[in-house]
Order: structure tokens, then C-alpha cells, then sequence
């Protein structure tokens, strides 16, 4: 069936509700209204307000409640309104769900995905745009998966639900309704920790995820460039074997995400490169992202986040050494 | 015997005061029982002692002690470590790993090179030192060391173009021929053949029964206005062996990998016209007699002689055969794929050759022929079956009459 | 126009006073000697428990300690008061809870010794990990009480937070999800004065920590004599009683006579007169009076208790002191999978021998 990202998650989480009596969705507004993006809606009919739970107004309280939901065998699905709001269940998320496992020696798990949408691009108020995906990514224990498509977001939702750990995932706004792909109703995975290549080409490889990667297509698409166009889809655990082996063929590296440009998951990636691959560049690794600032006001975000003319002309200057 | 050195007792102290000893020297002190008394940056902490026993104290009140001081022992004997020291880490009972001085940088760090051609310069046996770089700041390119890989592979000077030397050293002795444009077509043509990863597969069929039918058949044939010729029935087979192995009849789709198979049968017959070679086209062979592909293929033939061919004539073929044996010479070849095609089949002369036969040897007619294939889309085997089908129906009578 | 729209009180009550005299009219009939027997044997054995932790620390044998000296009476009182079947949720100060649930005592001190490998709790102790961030252990406690609501397992969770834990917006966010989600969590303030430095009153300008859960909706909110065992069993044991029908909220007035750690001087901030004030209150003190004057307890008595247990500590000690850590252990336990670029950090560790040390 042809779906968009929010058809898709909403089968998914169908699934995944069907599948295990101990999921459940928590969140703001996430019942009668269905969320936000109306990504639960009809769960809260089809499954009841027990486990689908409209809660109050607190990110700190939805993650660390989950947390002990978790623990005690329950899987639950938090959606955390905005990115930008994710911050005030920082804590819980750094301090308890990504070592909850590790610091007992295993002895308590913490299966939870913790659903937000993330980036920008459709002119929101302020804090309704973040891409917080490093943030989550770097202390390590939690998985951090961002799929670019309606296929692959659900794919990754069923198979983050398999998981006995705790897992962020992220979902472009932007993309939700942007295009709609071949969606299967019934249940599937798709690999999380797996990077997909989405165009093969022998003279760069152009690694992004997320929003950045419709403009990625758009660019090698319309100046037929020969690249290998990788989305990682899974920002940690990474997977490093599909970069470096595409950066051995081409000997070029281009690296694209929505994400503010220092200390982004750009500068993760080009240090690998660095280390694993380095006397394979013809060029230096070029990461394209947005600039170093805080997201701004929606009047100005077409001036902040990568177009196609950024990433075209990131190209000529890679392809120019 | 246990020991009392001042530890670390409050996140990161690293030396404290001696206030003062809560026993004194030679006491008989309990277990958990605090002995002395030690101020710290942070605060007054009393230290108790490990075990029950007599002590002996050796450091002074008053005094500076630094983590890791023995201040006191407890009990009699030989010393018995404090159990915390004893249980260590696998990796803190080993000897801590040498400091090494720093070790020299690689050669050539001075010259400016991208890691990519230091590599290179590596692998090609190359010392960077001895290269003039082209690049900015004299920075060695990766071409700067081709020309200096060329130089090693062959010794002699820097080689200009061949044809400069050529003209250089022969002077009149060389003529430069202007190309025609079929010849250029043919030669941009076999560039892009050669783009095409291919093996070939050969083998002999049988020709006895297919040369009696042609020999047969010519006089009728002569009567009605045509020459009969093999090739319209190689031509047949040919169609019927794509028929069984549609993967012959196909393209390679390189950009989304993918196999175009066609479902049509236009069969390129390589002609040599006086401006170079041709491939003429008989579209849809299945559907057509040998009566009226020996007609085609005769119109068709008189065309590339009288350069009457048109561009539609010679386009759109699926499948392509060589017909080397029309020229007499030639045992076995390996022909050019016609691009973007998967298959050729060359066909040579038949031959009148000794062959065993219940025992004895007979005269045979034999028909050599090789297929080159695309290996990208099919392999040998499957060229082999394509072979084998192909000889089927070339030995086959009751096929051959059919026709 | 004008009415009121909501009228609240709440009650404490001390049952046992500080000489050991018991207010009977108070005294449940489910508490006799025989139970106040088996509370004060738990101080004892908490305190000793306590004062070998310290002693070990001060020894360079355990890293930086959270003393529970003269907090004995909440924490056993409530410990004691849950049933088999429901949870505790400690922050890290909660040793005696832990004891009282029968946690193995070696993986105490292998705790305080600096290993992951303590916090493998055995099922039947249903206690939670230490957690050290102050507060944030709250929601847990609200989701696990969701799950055993979720799931009609009948158990109740007690969650410790301490007096500064109630400043922090996850006591508050928690409280009020128990609140709206009507959860069988019965939270525990163990009030023990201080927070660090700070003294109860640089918290909040509330008269009590109990009324914060007013706020939440909370109906069944107490304070109590948190030296004071008995009435503080009493509380938890009707909290967890009622807490099918809904959450509490419990506030026990106790006091750290000790550190708030090891690493920490309470001279600079504390005077000695309030902590003398507080010695007169103390909680195994008062309980020793009233079963002296019983027959049941004595000096004598006490000294055969510790030294019966004495063996059982040191055992636990030993087995601490001889647990050897693997390193790998760290990267295995941090995923249910070992991630291909993880795995690769920690073969190179083995292979280069990085465990090894700093350089000689």
C-alpha cells in the first residue's frame, strides 16, 4: 500500500501493540487526538486508555515512568512531543536508560523506544525543529535510529521493538508527509545498525540520513552524479563497515546532515574515515550541515538548513581535487 | 602483621596532616578501632586500624603524610598486605608497559603529498623525495608519479605519442589515412564492445543433413529467383537456441543492473561493405520462412554493395551472427559482441573432415562456430546449453525440412 | 462569589517517644514485643553493617560511602513493613532497606567497593538498583508501580527520596503521575534534616514535605517520627495495605548523625548542639529501653548479637575483596548485542594490553 511516514508508523506501532499485550503508548496527547502528527491515532480506540495513555505534561516523568515500566517487564512506547522538549527528560534518558543495563550487569533491561519527531523545514515555532540526534548518540547504551522514508520507518519501529534495549528514535517532520512509498501492511523488519545504500556510483560517496537525504537524491538525480549515496538510518550503533568500504571504492567522501555542523555526526563519521580509509582519499572528507547555531525562527530557517545548492556545489569542490 | 598507610578518603585527596594518635606506640588496638587522627582538605577523618593486634607507629604527630604512606603496622610478623591491595585487577598486578622514546616519523614526512599518493608513491616502489610535484607548493599529484611509474616499468626515455615518433623516424615511409565515417562508427562501436566483460564458448556441429538440403534445395530455389544459401538455416536454428536461452536475447541495463530481455528476434548479420563492416538486420526471423529470409538477406546484401543501406536497415537487432565462413577462410574466431547486445555467434566454413563412425572413418561435413557471450549476464554453462541447442537443431532433419 | 475550594490537614504521630515509653492507644495490635524485638535487631545489625562500610572506606578498602547512621528506624520500619511481594525503589542510602529485604551482603560492600556486578539484585529481594542522581529515581518507582497495576500483580512499590530529592521536579513529576494514574506507590520522605549542608528549611517555605503530595492529588499523606520504628512500620504498612486503592504520601522526621559521605565534613556546616539535641532521639537507643524494661534486651545480649553476625559481615567482606572485575564486562553488558564498532574498541584494549596501566 502507498503510505506516508505517518501511515507507516501508525501501522507499525499497530503491529507492534497487536503483536505484544505488554506495549504501550504513553505520551502528550497521543490518545483522543492521536498525537501531534497523528501518528497513534485509532490506537486509543482500538486498544483502550490503559495502553494508550494520554499522561501530564511532563518529558521527565514520561521518560523515567517508562524507564520503570520497562525494568519491570512492560514495553513501553513513549512519544515525546517535540525534540526540542526532549531535553527536560535528558536526565533520565543519559542517566538511567542508557546505562540501566550496563550498570546492573544486565540484571535489568530497558526495551523502550522513546519516538520523537525531529529537524525542520516546516516553518514551526521555535524548539519544534531540533536535531538532537548527536546528543543521544554520544554517552553510548542507547540506539539512536532515523529512518528517511515510510518503508524503512516502519521496518525499524518493528525491529526496535524486538530489541531488549533502549532505543531514540527519530522521525524527520519534514518527511512525514513529504512522499508516500510501497508500505506492506502486515509486519516487517528492518535492521537497525544496518546502513542502506540507495545509489551505487563509483566516483564519491555521499553518506547523510534524515531530511537530508530527498535533497541528496535531488542533487545526484538532476546532475547525474556518480555516487555511491549511503543513509545510515541508524546513527549509533554506526555502521562503519558500510562507509568505509564505499570510501574505498570511490576515494571521495561527502558527508550531509540537518544537524548543526561542529561536533555533529558528520565529524564522528570523517574521523573514521580518517582512521580507517585515509590512504584511500583522492580528496578531504567534506561534511555539509547547517551551520553552527542554534535553530533559528522559521522566517529564517530556509537560510539555515542545507539545500541543493549546498551540497551541489560541496560536490564540485570534492570532485575539483 | 598489617599495614596502616593514609589512603585516599575523600575523592582526590592526595596528602593530609598528622593531627594526631589516638593510641600510642605499642597499644593493643581492636579491629575497626580508630588509631589516628588526619586533617585533609576536605575534613577530620579518623583512621581505624584492619585488625586487632599490637601497633607500632611510625609516623610523627604533627607532621605532612602523603597517600600511600605507611603511618603504622598492626600485629606481630612478617607483613601481610591489607587485603584492598591484594585484590587487585588482573591487568594491576602486571609491571606498567615501558615509556618508549618517541618514535621517528615516517620518510618522506617532509614532502607534501595527500596520504592517497603516499600510498601510491608506496605501493609503486617510489621514494617521494626523488619526484618533482606539479601540484601547489610543489605538492606531488598522483599523475606526477605515473609518469615516474611509466618510467620504471620501461626504462627508456620519456616516451612522446607513438605517431610523433613514428613520422619522426619514418618520414615518407607512413601515410596518414583519413578515416571514413563508417570506420570511425565501427571503431567507436568496438570501443564500447569492448566496455563489455565477455568469454566465448566454441564448438562443431554437424552440418551432413543441413548440406544435403541446401544442395538439394538450390536448383528449386534458382528456379523461383533466389540463392539459397546455409545461413537462413542458421539463421532458424539461431532464433529456436534464443528461444530456448532468452537470456541471449537480451541487453545489460548497467545503471539500475538489471537484464532487458526482448521478446523479438532481430538477427544482425555482420556484412562487409567496401567502406568496413555492416550489420544488417532481419527483423522478427521467427516469424519468417527460409524462402523469405534468403530473399531478405540477398536484398539486403545488394544494398551494402551499392551503399543503398538506410540507417533503419541496420538497427534494432537483438542477437548477431557472423557468417565468417562466407569468406572461406578461417578455422574458429572470437568475435565482437555487438553492443548492447549479450551474444554474436560466429559461424564458420563448413569442411569435409575424417570422422569415426560406427568404427570406421567416414567424410563428415563439420560446421565450426563460437558464441561470445556477455558474462555479466549469463555463464558458460548457460553458453554451453545455448551450443548444444544450436547443434541440435542444425543436425536435426526432420527440423530442417520443416523450414 | 466566593467558596472555598479545598481544606487539607495532615497528622503526625510519634508512637514509641524517645525514653522508650509507647503511646498504647496508638500501638497497633499487629506489633508486639516479639516484632519490636526483630525491628531493633535489624538496627543493630544496620549500624554495625554501617560502621564496617566507614571503617573499610577510611581503610582505602571501599570508595566514597553513603553512611545511614541514626536513620535506622525508617528504613526498617518500612523495609519491614512490605510484603514479600511488593518492590522497593532506593536512592543510596537505603542499606538497611536492602538488608531487611535480604539483599546478599557481600554485594553491599562489592557496591562500595566500586562494581557493576553489586547491582545484580536477586529477584526475591524486588528492590531496585542504588541510584545515585538525587530524585530521578522516582518516576521508576511510578512506572514500576504502573506495571504492577498494569499487570494485577497486587504489589505495591515504596519509593525513598530524601528531603533536598523533594526540591527536584522528577519527585514532583512522579508524585503527580501516581496522583492522576491512581498508582499503588507509597512514597517514603526519609526527612534526615540535611541535604549535604543545607538545612530542611533552605528547601522549601513549606511547613511540611509530606503537603507536597497534596499538590499531586494524593489523599493518604502522614508524617511520623522517623526515629521512631514502630511508627513508622505502622504508616508503611498501612500505606501498602491501602495501596490498591491509591498512592501516599510519608514523611519521616529522622536525622543523619553521620556524613552525608565520606567525602563530606558536617563540622563545617552543623553545630554540635543540634547533633547532641538529636543523640537523645536516637532511634535503637529508645527501643533498647523499652525491651531493657521488658527483660528482653540488655547489654549482654547485644554483644552475643554483634558477635554472632560479626563472622557473617566478615564472610561478606571477604567475598567482596576477592571479586576480580573484567573490564570486558563493561562493553558486554551495554547492549543486547555487541555493535561490530564496539567490539572493536574493546579487542583492541585486550590486544594492545591498555588495562595494563600507565607507563613506568
Amino acid at each position: 500500500m502507498m503510505s506516508n511516514m505517518v501511515a507507516a508508523l501508525n501501522s507499525a506501532l499497530d503491529n507492534i501493540m497487536k503483536e505484544n499485550a505488554n506495549a504501550v503508548i504513553l505520551g502528550e496527547d497521543v490518545g483522543k487526538d492521536g498525537g501531534v502528527f497523528r501518528i497513534t491515532e485509532g490506537l486509543l480506540e482500538k486498544y483502550g486508555e490503559t495502553r494508550v495513555i494520554d499522561t501530564p505534561l511532563a518529558e521527565s516523568g514520561i521518560i523515567g515512568t517508562s524507564i520503570g515500566m520497562a525494568i519491570s517487564g512492560l514495553r513501553p512506547i513513549p512519544e515525546i512531543q517535540f525534540a526540542g522538549f526532549m531535553f527536560l527528560g535528558f536526565s533520565q534518558l543519559v542517566n538511567h536508560a542508557a546505562r540501566y543495563r550496563s550498570r546492573t550487569r544486565s540484571a535489568f533491561k530497558v526495551p523502550m523506544i522513546v519516538r520523537t519527531p525531529v529537524s525542520g523545514g516546516v516553518r514551526t515555532l521555535e524548539h519544534h525543529s531540533e536535531s538532537p540526534e548527536v546528543y543521544y548518540a554520544h554517552m553510548g547504551g542507547l540506539i539512536v535510529v532515523e529512518p528517511s522514508g515510510s518503508y524503512d520507518a516502519k521496518g525499524l519501529l518493528i525491529a526496535a521493538s524486538k530489541l531488549d534495549d533502549p532505543v531514540v528514535f527519530l522521525e524527520p517532520t519534514k518527511l512525514y508527509r513529504l512522499f508516500k512509498e510501497d508500505v506492506p501492511e502486515e509486519a516487517y523488519e528492518v535492521p537497525i545498525g544496518k546502513a542502506k545504500t540507495i545509489k551505487e556510483g563509483n566516483s564519491l560517496s555521499i553518506i547523510t540520513y534524515g531530511t537530508m537525504v530527498p535533497v541528496v537524491k535531488n542533487v545526484v538525480e538532476k546532475r547525474k552524479i556518480d555516487a555511491d549515496v549511503i543513509d545510515i538510518r541508524t546513527i549509533n550503533p554506526l555502521d562503519e563497515k558500510s562507509i568505509i568500504e564505499s570510501v574505498k571504492k570511490t576515494g571521495r567522501a561527502l558527508i550531509v546532515h540537518e544537524a548543526s555542523l561542529s561536533f555533529g555526526a558528520g565529524a564522528e563519521i570523517a574521523a573514521r574515515i580518517a582512521e580507517k580509509a585515509i590512504f584511500d582519499l583522492k580528496a578531504p572528507v567534506i561534511r555539509v550541515a547547517s551551520d553552527s547555531l542554534p535553530y533559528p525562527f522559521p522566517g529564517y530557517e530556509k537560510y539555515y538548513i542545507p539545500n541543493e545548492l549546498k551540497v551541489s556545489k560541496a560536490i564540485d569542490r570534492i570532485m575539483s581535487v | 602483621m598489617k599495614e596502616i598507610k593514609f589512603v585516599d578518603v575523600g575523592e582526590g585527596i592526595t596528602e593530609g596532616h598528622l593531627q594526631k594518635w589516638l593510641v600510642k606506640d605499642g597499644d593493643d588496638v581492636k579491629e575497626d578501632q580508630a588509631v589516628v587522627q588526619i586533617e585533609t582538605d576536605k575534613a577530620v577523618v579518623n583512621i581505624p586500624s584492619p585488625v586487632s593486634g599490637k601497633i607500632k607507629i611510625f609516623a610523627k604527630e604533627d607532621t605532612e603524610v602523603k597517600v600511600g604512606d605507611l603511618i603504622a603496622t598492626v600485629g606481630e610478623g612478617a607483613v601481610d598486605a591489607v587485603p584492598a591491595s591484594a585484590k587487585t585487577a588482573p591487568a594491576e598486578g602486571r609491571a606498567a608497559p615501558q615509556a618508549k622514546s618517541m618514535p621517528a616519523a615516517a620518510a618522506n614526512n617532509e614532502i607534501l603529498a595527500t596520504p592517497y599518493v603516499r600510498k601510491l608513491a608506496r605501493d609503486l616502489g617510489i621514494d617521494l623525495n626523488s619526484v618533482h610535484g606539479t601540484g601547489p607548493a610543489g605538492r606531488v599529484l598522483e599523475n606526477d608519479l605515473k609518469g615516474i611509474a611509466n618510467k620504471v616499468a620501461a626504462p627508456q626515455k620519456l616516451i612522446p605519442r607513438f605517431s610523433e615518433v613514428l613520422e619522426e623516424q619514418h618520414g615518407e615511409e607512413v601515410e596518414r589515412v583519413p578515416m571514413s565515417q563508417t570506420r570511425k562508427t565501427i571503431a567507436k562501436n568496438m570501443e564500447l564492445s569492448w566496455t563489455i566483460p565477455r568469454a566465448a564458448s566454441m564448438d562443431i556441429a554437424d552440418a551432413g543433413h543441413l548440406y544435403e538440403i541446401v544442395k538439394r534445395e538450390k536448383p528449386n530455389a534458382e528456379k523461383v529467383g533466389f540463392k539459397l544459401t546455409f545461413l537462413p538455416f542458421i539463421i532458424k536454428a539461431a532464433v529456436q537456441s534464443l528461444k530456448e536461452n532468452p537470456r541471449f536475447n537480451a541487453s545489460y541495463d548497467h545503471e539500475k543492473q538489471e537484464i532487458i530481455v526482448k521478446k523479438y528476434y532481430n538477427i544482425g548479420l555482420a556484412a562487409e561493405s567496401p567502406d568496413g563492416l555492416k550489420v544488417v538486420v532481419v527483423k522478427n526471423a521467427d516469424k519468417k520462412g527460409i524462402a523469405a529470409i534468403a530473399k531478405e538477406i540477398m536484398e539486403l546484401h545488394k544494398k551494402v554493395l551499392d551503399n543503398s543501406i538506410s540507417i533503419e536497415e541496420m538497427r534494432d537487432s537483438t542477437f548477431t551472427i557472423t557468417n565468417i565462413g562466407s569468406l572461406g577462410g578461417g578455422f574458429l574466431s572470437v568475435p565482437m559482441i555487438n553492443y548492447p547486445e549479450v551474444g554474436i555467434l560466429g559461424v564458420h566454413m563448413i569442411k569435409d573432415v575424417p570422422v569415426v563412425e560406427d568404427g570406421k572413418i567416414v567424410i563428415g561435413k563439420q560446421l565450426p562456430f563460437s558464441l561470445v557471450f556477455d558474462h555479466r549476464v549469463v555463464d558458460g554453462a548457460e553458453a554451453v546449453l545455448f551450443g548444444n541447442a544450436f547443434k541440435r537443431y542444425i543436425e536435426d532433419p526432420e527440423f530442417l525440412e520443416m523450414l | 462569589m466566593k467558596k472555598e475550594v479545598f481544606r487539607g490537614n495532615i497528622d503526625y504521630f510519634q508512637i514509641m517517644d524517645e525514653n522508650g515509653n509507647v503511646d498504647a492507644a496508638l500501638l497497633p495490635q499487629y506489633v508486639d514485643d516479639n516484632k519490636i524485638l526483630e525491628m531493633l535487631k535489624y538496627m543493630v545489625l544496620a549500624r554495625e553493617l554501617d560502621a564496617k562500610a566507614l571503617s573499610l572506606q577510611r581503610q582505602g578498602r571501599a570508595v566514597t560511602y553513603a553512611p545511614l547512621l541514626g536513620e535506622e528506624a525508617t528504613q526498617v520500619g518500612s523495609g519491614m513493613a512490605l510484603r514479600r511481594e511488593d518492590y522497593f525503589v532506593p536512592n543510596f542510602r537505603q542499606h538497611a532497606v536492602y538488608l531487611v529485604r535480604g539483599l546478599p551482603l557481600d554485594l553491599f560492600f562489592t557496591y562500595w567497593r566500586g562494581y557493576e556486578e553489586a547491582q545484580k539484585i536477586p529477584e526475591s529481594v524486588k528492590g531496585l538498583p542504588v541510584i545515585v542522581p538525587v530524585s530521578t529515581q522516582m518516576p521508576h518507582a511510578a512506572g514500576v508501580a504502573f506495571a504492577q497495576k498494569y499487570k494485577n500483580t497486587g504489589a505495591a512499590v515504596i519509593a525513598f527520596v530524601g528531603d533536598g530529592g523533594t526540591s527536584e521536579g522528577d519527585f514532583y513529576e512522579a508524585i503527580n503521575f501516581a496522583g492522576e494514574w491512581n498508582l499503588p506507590l507509597v512514597t517514603i520522605i526519609e526527612n534526615n534534616s540535611w541535604a549535604i549542608s543545607e538545612p530542611t528549611k533552605k528547601q522549601t517555605a513549606a511547613e511540611t514535605l509530606a503537603q507536597k503530595g497534596v499538590a499531586a492529588g494524593i489523599k493518604r499523606i502522614v508524617q511520623v517520627d522517623g526515629n521512631d520504628v514502630i511508627a513508622v512500620y505502622k504508616a508503611v504498612k498501612e500505606a501498602v495495605d491501602a495501596s490498591k486503592d491509591g498512592p501516599s504520601v510519608i514523611e519521616a522526621l529522622t536525622y543523619r548523625m553521620g556524613l552525608h559521605t565520606t567525602a563530606d565534613d558536617p563540622t563545617k556546616y552543623r553545630s554540635d548542639e543540634e547533633l547532641e539535641k538529636w543523640k537523645l532521639k536516637d532511634p535503637i537507643a529508645r527501643v533498647k529501653k523499652y525491651l531493657n524494661g521488658k527483660g528482653l534486651w540488655d547489654d549482654e545480649k547485644e554483644a552475643a548479637f554483634i558477635e554472632q553476625n560479626k563472622e557473617m559481615i566478615d564472610s561478606a567482606i571477604e567475598k567482596a575483596e576477592s571479586f576480580v572485575p573484567d573490564p570486558k564486562s563493561m562493553f558486554e553488558n551495554l547492549y543486547s548485542f555487541m555493535p561490530d564498532v564496539l567490539k572493536e574498541e574493546m579487542d583492541e584494549a585486550v590486544k594492545e594490553n591498555f588495562w595494563q596501566g600507565d607507563l613506568q
